[in-house]
């Protein structure tokens, strides 16, 4: 899809309510289902706010998303929890009821994990993890992203008092060391830092990490003021919005209301 | 790890002040459409509760800018002080011929565009502002805008008035009866919309307007009382020396109009949490207030009193459609054997010994649904102290969440038992199946279509709840006769298209009040039930129906002037207002 033209201005502040309901209105343009649109809208609207640029995300993978196939991820249950192919779809749709399994599996078994193959923009997974997480468990996420420097994406949600804290890292490494994304789901803390230990091993070079503190302020700062976005893809959302909508007839108009014509003469 | 679980079982209780569990009324009766289609507004009504603030508050507005020509066109600015917070009502009036003048969202022309805007304004931004109101939802303002509304003159009195005054004369009170308002607005728009102010941002930023829609309702009082200073104005300058102003006792009976089709009922679908939750309140309300015995002479006459003004109102009040104004009269004929009933000696007696309960029932049994939610609001009136401390929770969380780890056995346990009236609509009948509702593509505004004869059923809006749960019902049937031990999760597993329905069914089964119990893709559908319940909420008063899609009704009619407000003279009395007599 070939975004259309903006107005020209380089940015433009949307609220949070606007961006979410343009955002489900958009991807039911997808022709998923409601609970699959509401869930995708309030992830990118989440990764967003905590930090994890989720307008970019989508930015990159609107074109792809608006022709991809979205086949049903498929579940295999093997030893050490679950493997999930997600056939090169995005994370940002159905993955939500496998997220589900992982949180009942973790709450059965004192803890549980998958592994997500052929997995686009895994970093969507984490506002259901975050959700998850919100009913008292803690949860790790980890996945790699390739260019020029490989970089592998940690983070950690522990269960606060009020709120889910967040953590995250990024390091970087010649090799991908394994191409799946992880999850871990548990009760204790210690699990998170144990299957850590086994992940990021000592080539790995830490580019980046910000603790609970930051990406609550970010969370903060972005929930109380509008929410930067360029310009072209609110628009891309927009003309997707548009395909929800229905024609305008004459007999449609009298299907909402009042008079079209002038009221009162 | 322990999964949290909010479903639980009903328990159909409130709490009086003290603490006292007090009985509720069933969710079978007060969310059924219909039930809901005879709200009244009442003092936990947004309108009234603002007033109330402002007047606590001592907050003070005056014109910092009223800049009009002899047309009334130009611009005002009015500066709000509530407590140590600031805003400024920002107002442009155009010229508009006759012709463009109308009610619907559709339109892109107004007399009246304006903006409420927290703090201070400068230049620029009220350049900003000069370029973007007037656009409506054409344009984009930034946060500091809090709401974006727009008006039209009133054909029927706008003009009238303003020849009246410029004679001398005050306004025609009988016309002022039959168009209570100046102006009408056509939209409202506040919760970021455009570019505005987030709900939660105004909510914890904004400590005078942390109450929903207490904003849009501010905007709404400023545009009544620019309506009147603009009408004074365009007298004054056709006539300096004989030109009147209007009389307070005049100008506190005019209100603002308001017109609303079908884009107020999505809304109600949309926040299940949030409207079963001022349903809680509301009936909390009741709950206390009937629980009281103490049925004194004063509290009888008070109720009296109040009896015998809404009678003049409903008499005050002129609708056209037919069953409207039936319901009014029929209104006006059981208020009056009440108030002859409260004058006999023997029905004081029992009430005085049995409590507003009593009475309670005897006005639902003997008069029906209208009758009974009307004498309901006029008991809130006479226990201010019972009912007004609900007025501050009236906003709650929304989110709705899943409990994946629940039998599913369970979860189609609950759909029978919370959702039996769903389950009842046989959607093999074409009729219960008859209307769509969709987004236009006229400035995405709701509308209504028949599945079989028009256009566009596949795009469809998620407003059918009761089919929804039907479908998932049956679905949940024949997956448990396979897997009978299965948990919602394996469910969702199966059919992922369910997870929105699920999701909704198990977030409002801890509540008291779930979803509204209506079908609302039936073809004899009544959206004016949807409306009226919203706006009883908002407390608009002379509901007046001009199609079963759209109404009118009038805002703020008998509420305090801004004077009133600035002089610390507000009173909480304005329900029901009945025409001055000078």
């Amino acid at each position: 899809m070939v975004l259309p033209r903006s107005a020209g201005a380089l940015t433009m502040r949307v609220s949070s309510g606007e961006l979410l309901a343009q955002l489900k209105q958009s991807f039911e343009a997808f022709g998923v289902s409601q609970g699959e649109y509401e869930s995708a809208a309030a992830s990118v609207l989440a990764l967003e706010r905590w930090g994890f640029e989720g307008l970019r995300l989508l930015e990159t993978a609107l074109s792809r998303l608006r022709t991809e196939n979205r086949p049903a991820p498929q579940v295999a249950y093997v030893l050490d929890g679950l493997v999930i192919d997600c056939f090169e779809s995005s994370a940002l749709f159905g993955l939500v009821p496998c997220i589900e399994r992982l949180y009942v599996n973790g709450w059965r078994n004192a803890g549980g994990q998958a592994s997500f193959k052929n997995c686009r923009e895994p970093a969507f997974i984490l506002p259901s993890l975050i959700k998850v997480c919100e009913r008292g468990c803690s949860a790790g996420m980890y996945w790699w992203t390739e260019g020029e420097v490989n970089l592998l994406h940690t983070v950690r949600l522990e269960s606060g008092t009020e709120s889910v804290l967040v953590s995250s890292g990024v390091w970087a490494s010649r090799d991908v060391v394994w191409p799946d994304a992880k999850v871990l789901i548990t009760r204790e803390e210690k699990d998170l830092e144990s299957f850590e230990r086994d992940l990021i091993q000592p080539s790995f070079e830490l580019r980046e990490r910000r603790d609970s503190d930051e990406h609550r302020a970010l969370f903060e700062r972005s929930s109380k003021s509008n929410i930067e976005i360029n310009p072209w893809l609110w628009d891309g959302l927009q003309e997707l919005g548009r395909e929800m909508l229905v024609a305008a007839t004459v007999e449609s108009r009298m299907g909402a209301g009042a008079d079209p014509r002038p009221t009162e003469l | 790890m322990t999964p949290r679980t909010v479903t639980k079982a009903l328990n159909l209780t409130a709490s009086s002040e003290e603490g006292q569990v007090l009985p509720l009324r069933s969710a079978a009766l007060v969310m059924d459409l219909e039930r809901l289609g005879t709200l009244q507004p009442s003092r936990l009504s947004f309108m009234r509760t603002l007033v109330r603030r402002m007047a606590h508050e001592s907050w003070r507005i005056h014109a910092e800018r009223f800049e009009l020509d002899e047309n009334g066109h130009g611009e005002a600015i009015y500066r709000i002080e509530a407590g140590s917070e600031r805003y400024r009502f920002v107002v442009f009036s155009s010229a508009l011929a006759d012709d463009q003048r109308n009610d619907r969202v559709i339109s892109s022309q107004w007399d009246l565009t304006m903006a409420l805007v927290q703090g201070d304004l400068s230049e620029d931004q009220l350049k900003s502002l000069r370029i973007n109101v007037p656009l409506q939802e054409a344009g984009r303002v930034d946060d500091h805008v809090l709401v974006l509304s727009r008006a039209n003159r009133s054909s029927r009195s706008f003009q009238s008035v303003v020849q009246r005054l410029a004679t001398g004369q005050q306004p025609d009170v009988e016309g002022l009866k039959k168009v209570g308002y100046l102006c009408r607005t056509t939209a409202v728009y506040g919760s970021g919309k455009f570019g505005m102010a987030d709900w939660q941002v105004v909510q914890s930023t904004c400590r005078s307007f942390r109450t929903p829609f207490s904003a849009e309702m501010f905007a709404c009082y400023l545009l009544r009382h620019f309506s009147c200073e603009q009408v004074e104005h365009i007298a004054k300058v056709l006539a300096p020396d004989r030109a009147v102003t209007i009389a307070p006792e005049i100008k506190r009976f005019i209100g603002i109009g308001n017109a609303t089709g079908l884009g107020m009922a999505p809304f109600l679908i949309k926040h299940p949490k949030l409207i079963a939750h001022w349903m809680m309140q509301r009936e909390t309300a009741l709950a206390r207030v009937l629980s009281q015995t103490d049925c004194d002479d004063q509290k009888l006459n008070c109720l009296k009193a109040m009896v015998l003004q809404v009678i003049q109102h409903l008499r005050e009040t002129t609708v056209d459609e037919a069953q409207q104004q039936e319901r009014n009269e029929g209104l006006v004929m059981s208020l009056s054997h009440l108030t002859e009933a409260l004058e006999q000696p023997a029905f004081d007696a029992w009430l005085r010994s049995e409590g507003w309960s009593a009475l309670q029932s005897f006005v639902a049994d003997r008069y029906g649904r209208d009758a009974d939610e009307l004498v309901q609001v006029l008991l809130f009136e006479i226990y201010p102290e019972l009912v007004d401390p609900l007025e501050e929770s009236m906003a709650v969380d929304e989110d709705l969440d899943l409990e994946p780890h629940v039998p599913l056995s369970e979860c189609l346990a609950l759909i029978r038992d919370h959702y039996d009236w769903a389950l009842d609509i046989d959607f093999q009948q074409p009729d219960h199946r008859a209307l769509f509702w969709y987004r236009s593509e006229e400035k995405m505004e709701p509308r209504l279509g028949d599945r079989f004869f028009e256009m566009g059923a596949e795009k469809e809006m998620p407003m059918s709840i009761a089919f929804a749960v039907r479908a998932c019902s049956d679905l949940m049937e024949s997956y448990l006769s396979d897997f009978p031990d299965s948990l919602v999760v394996d469910f969702l597993m199966a059919f992922p298209d369910q997870l929105g329905i699920v999701r909704r069914i198990q977030s409002l089964s801890g509540l008291h009040y779930g979803d509204i119990r209506g079908n609302l893709s039936d073809k004899n559908l009544q959206p004016m039930h949807l409306l009226r319940a919203k706006l009883s909420f908002f407390g608009v008063g002379k509901f007046d129906p001009k199609s079963r899609l759209w109404v009118r009704n009038t805002m703020f009619q008998g509420a305090p002037l801004v004077d009133d407000v600035n002089c610390d003279r507000a009173e909480d009395s304005w329900y029901f207002p009945v025409a001055p007599v000078l």
